[in-house]
């Protein structure tokens, strides 16, 4: 078996919350060695949010901050001492990349802006991760994890047309930028390693964002066309959406694409006669008839328990599928099958999901480790790491810069 | 709505802007892999994996079926026209990517496809489980042909489980990860987002593999094979709902635009006079702060009704009931309904509010915030006698860009740059392979 990939590079985390946190968690799964540099006296919201072992609060028992952190070391550093900076720079010496998404000009006011890091680390790479990016009108911008999901249009697309934008219940953000942020360290570094230089990085949530829904963006800048929500449907297949079931809050997503799809759909549903019905001869019949087929449908899906609808479908080669909650994913067998998540021996939380990288790797497999108490590591990050002396440590201990 | 007749406060990070002027200065542009060469045989499920590795400087080639993919009649089209060379879904995803076509299901094909592999860092596939193997062009025969190169598969599940040889649209992953469990309204059924997000979700991973594999490449010499699936990738996605059962045996009911909290659920999306913003009232001594800012602005223009006879440092948001809850959000909506999305925009910047306007396709392709940053940039489309504005870049950068370079691919279009230049096919091998069908 495989060593991971990306040992021997080091990187100095100071993000917390949101977006930065879950960045670091890949290249830490898959071999980088990740400080995370937190205080106690300003906690990473993730480790204030719950749920929490037991219903307990305790800033090393949420399950969320669990879930976006495995594999790193956390150190705590109070940024606040006067010799907190100092010690922030010796980090920064040590390490290959420094990763922030502290609000605008927090990194300039504490001393550590880019500038001020290349001078202790001429070939440092910076990454800042914002909402609106380092420049420009959003620049002092702060806002929920939704945010950016706001902003970039997501909202705009998702949801009924007869009723308003939705914001997905997941902070959708802070899933796609981290990936960028992730994306971009790599980058740097082999950049680095080609040509000896740092950079500095400018990582804007929105943009990142828009990436993903470029399609709309030029369907208006070519065609003027303004596009909104459309619910389930899609101009690909007809039907296309989510259909009820038999039981209470059970639901089955149908896809049939094409005419010989619809053949196989009515034969299944026992409905031969819609077949022969003008309204659904043609692809472009069936997308002008929409409402009342999804009726029939639904109608059809409605005398049907989930199961049944499935088994049908799926014999008669339809592309079926359940709507699934929570309970149901964890026992899905190929999220299982797939190791999605993994369970791992946590020091407070006992046994407890974490998550898995999701690109598999043949050669070099992730080693994933459980996520950090708040300082569990500070005595090994700051003597084996930054090299520190036993009585150095000890002193700034007591001294209170580790608080 | 335009909104470029506001003229906001522009924060300029000088260090970052000047970097991009230093940039934008050079002659050569620095990227970030400008050695990388990749081949891309992906269909809808995997084009924005490519579109990345080109924008951070990979030379990307499209390598199509005689004729075109079929994934070029998604939609929707310059000027409505469905055509092969008009979907702006494949001009979108595919930028900054040369393309080829070549018939990898017949033996000269293949044996092209071997040639351009040997040469090659990275390939990228989206085909069933077994497809390229059954071709004699599976992992194991690519890499003892070219060790050092990365085989990234990206599929609907994967190339292992129980489901690995099924097809799932969008919608379907959509189900499947939870995601639209928790999607919409209570009263109506469950919702996927917009466009293919898991597509885009899934191909994102496959590049961090790339790079990942790339590092490793660098160090060994070797490569190796990556399997991503859409459905891991939107599985992540929807972590917090799997924490909620783990921890609290709790499943939660779709809420549409309102969000839980504590015993109820709490208002973000509101109408305002021309949109919609999301804001939302959360407990926490700093949330209740701006909370009270917001109620001492609606006061000003005495619109605070009985918002004002509450002690708010002393309540506890999440103990609220719904009914008295939804009295106060009345008070809220009615404020926000006289308001436009720059008013309160500009009211969120200056009061440090937490609000964010809902933006429409609209507001961003015109707005200041991305015109500021440079976001759209014009690709020229000769054959089309235009240009279309489309994401100039991934992020920015003080030493180098990741830039759009060029438009998406005609089909076949740099057949003679890589048959006849690279590889060396005459004209009249080019011409013979073209009427058997294999370019």
């Amino acid at each position: 078996m495989g060593k991971p990939a990306l040992q021997g590079i080091k990187i100095a985390d100071f993000s917390w919350v949101g977006a930065g946190p879950r960045a670091t968690k890949d290249l830490g799964d898959h071999g980088a060695t990740v400080v995370k540099i937190e205080s106690s006296k300003r906690v990473d919201l993730t480790r204030l949010t719950s749920p929490f072992k037991d219903g307990k609060f305790n800033v090393n028992s949420s399950g969320f901050f669990v879930h976006q952190n495995s594999s790193k070391y956390s150190a705590t550093l109070n940024l606040q001492h006067p010799k907190g900076i100092e010690i922030a720079k010796r980090f920064v010496a040590w390490s290959d990349v420094v990763l922030e998404n502290y609000g605008y000009g927090f990194m300039e006011r504490m001393g550590l802006s880019y500038n001020d890091l290349m001078k202790v680390k001429p070939d440092i790479i910076m990454v800042s991760i914002s909402i609106g990016g380092r420049t420009g009108p959003l620049a002092n911008f702060r806002g929920y994890g939704n945010a950016a999901a706001a902003l970039s249009g997501h909202a705009e697309l998702t949801g009924w047309p007869d009723r308003s934008p939705l914001i997905p219940p997941i902070t959708f953000g802070d899933i796609i930028t981290p990936l960028f942020a992730v994306i971009a360290v790599l980058a740097a570094v082999e950049y680095k390693n080609r040509t000896g230089k740092g950079q500095y990085i400018d990582i804007s949530q929105l943009e990142t964002m828009v990436q993903f829904i470029a399609p709309a963006y030029l369907d208006y800048f070519a065609n003027g066309r303004k596009q909104t929500r459309i619910g389930n449907r899609s101009p690909r297949a007809v039907p296309h959406g989510a259909f009820p079931c038999k039981e209470e809050n059970s639901w089955c997503t149908i896809v049939v694409a094409d005419n010989n799809e619809w053949q196989s759909f009515c034969e299944a549903i026992g409905r031969e006669d819609l077949l022969s019905d003008p309204r659904f001869t043609t692809f472009a019949d069936r997308k002008t008839h929409e409402d009342e087929l999804e009726k029939i449908v639904a109608n059809w899906t409605k005398t049907n328990t989930k199961e049944m609808v499935l088994d049908k479908l799926k014999k008669a080669g339809i592309e079926a599928y359940p709507v699934q909650n929570a309970k149901e994913l964890l026992e899905d067998p190929q999220f299982i099958e797939r190791e999605v998540f993994l369970k791992l021996h946590h020091p407070v939380i006992g046994s407890c999901n974490h998550q898995s990288p999701p690109m598999k790797l043949s050669k070099t497999p992730p080693d994933v480790r459980p996520a950090p108490c708040l300082g569990e590591h500070n005595y090994y990050v700051y003597t084996e790491l930054l090299g520190m002396s036993q009585e150095e440590f000890v002193e700034l201990l007591n001294k209170g810069v580790f608080e | 709505m335009s909104r470029m007749n506001h003229t906001p406060k522009a924060i300029v990070n000088e260090e970052a802007h000047e970097g991009r002027r230093i940039a934008n200065r050079n002659e050569e542009v620095y990227s970030m892999l400008n050695s990388l060469r990749v081949l891309d045989l992906t269909d809808e499920k995997g084009f924005l994996c490519g579109k990345i590795l080109a924008e951070l400087g990979a030379d990307v080639i499209k390598v199509e079926r005689p004729g075109g993919d079929p994934s070029r009649m998604i939609g929707p089209f310059f000027h409505d026209e469905v055509d092969p060379e008009k979907s702006l879904y494949w001009f979108a995803y595919n930028s900054s990517k040369r393309g080829i076509t070549l018939n990898i299901e017949a033996e000269k094909g293949r044996e092209l496809f071997k040639r351009l592999v040997y040469a090659a860092d990275v390939v990228i596939e989206s085909f069933p489980p077994g497809y390229l193997e059954g071709l004699g062009l599976g992992y194991r025969e690519l890499s003892s042909l070219n060790p050092r190169i990365i085989i990234t598969s990206i599929t609907p599940f994967g190339h292992t489980g129980p489901r690995k040889d099924y097809k799932a649209s969008d919608i379907s992953i959509m189900a499947l990860s939870g995601v639209m469990s928790v999607t919409g309204d209570s009263d109506r059924s469950p919702l996927r987002f917009g466009l293919d997000q898991s597509y885009c979700l899934v191909s994102t991973h496959a590049v961090i593999g790339i790079l990942i594999a790339l590092h490793h490449n660098r160090i060994s010499g070797e490569g190796q094979h990556i399997d991503v699936s859409a459905f891991d990738s939107l599985c992540l996605a929807n972590f917090w709902e799997t924490i909620k059962w783990e921890y609290e045996k709790r499943i939660v009911n779709r809420s549409g635009d309102r969000m839980g909290r504590g015993m109820g659920t709490t208002r973000q999306v509101w109408k305002c006079k021309d949109g919609y913003l999301t804001w939302v009232i959360l407990g926490g001594k700093e949330e209740m702060k701006i909370f009270i800012t917001m109620i001492e602005i609606m006061d000003k223009e005495e619109m605070a009704g009985n918002l004002k006879s509450v002690e708010w440092e002393k309540v506890h948001i999440s103990r609220i009931p719904d009914d008295e809850m939804s009295r106060y959000e009345e008070v809220i909506a009615a404020f926000f309904m006289k308001h436009t999305k720059n008013e309160l925009e500009q009211l969120s910047l200056k009061y440090n509010l937490r609000l964010s306007i809902i933006n429409d396709i609209v507001d961003n392709a015109e707005g200041e915030t991305l015109a500021f940053r440079e976001y759209w940039t014009d690709v020229d489309y000769p054959e089309l006698s235009t240009a279309i504005k489309s994401p100039s870049h991934l992020f920015l950068s003080n030493e180098v860009k990741t830039q759009v370079r060029f438009r998406a691919p005609r089909i076949g279009e740099h057949n003679n740059e890589i048959f006849e230049k690279e590889l060396g096919l005459s004209r009249q091998e080019m011409s013979d392979l073209k009427r058997i069908g294999i370019l």
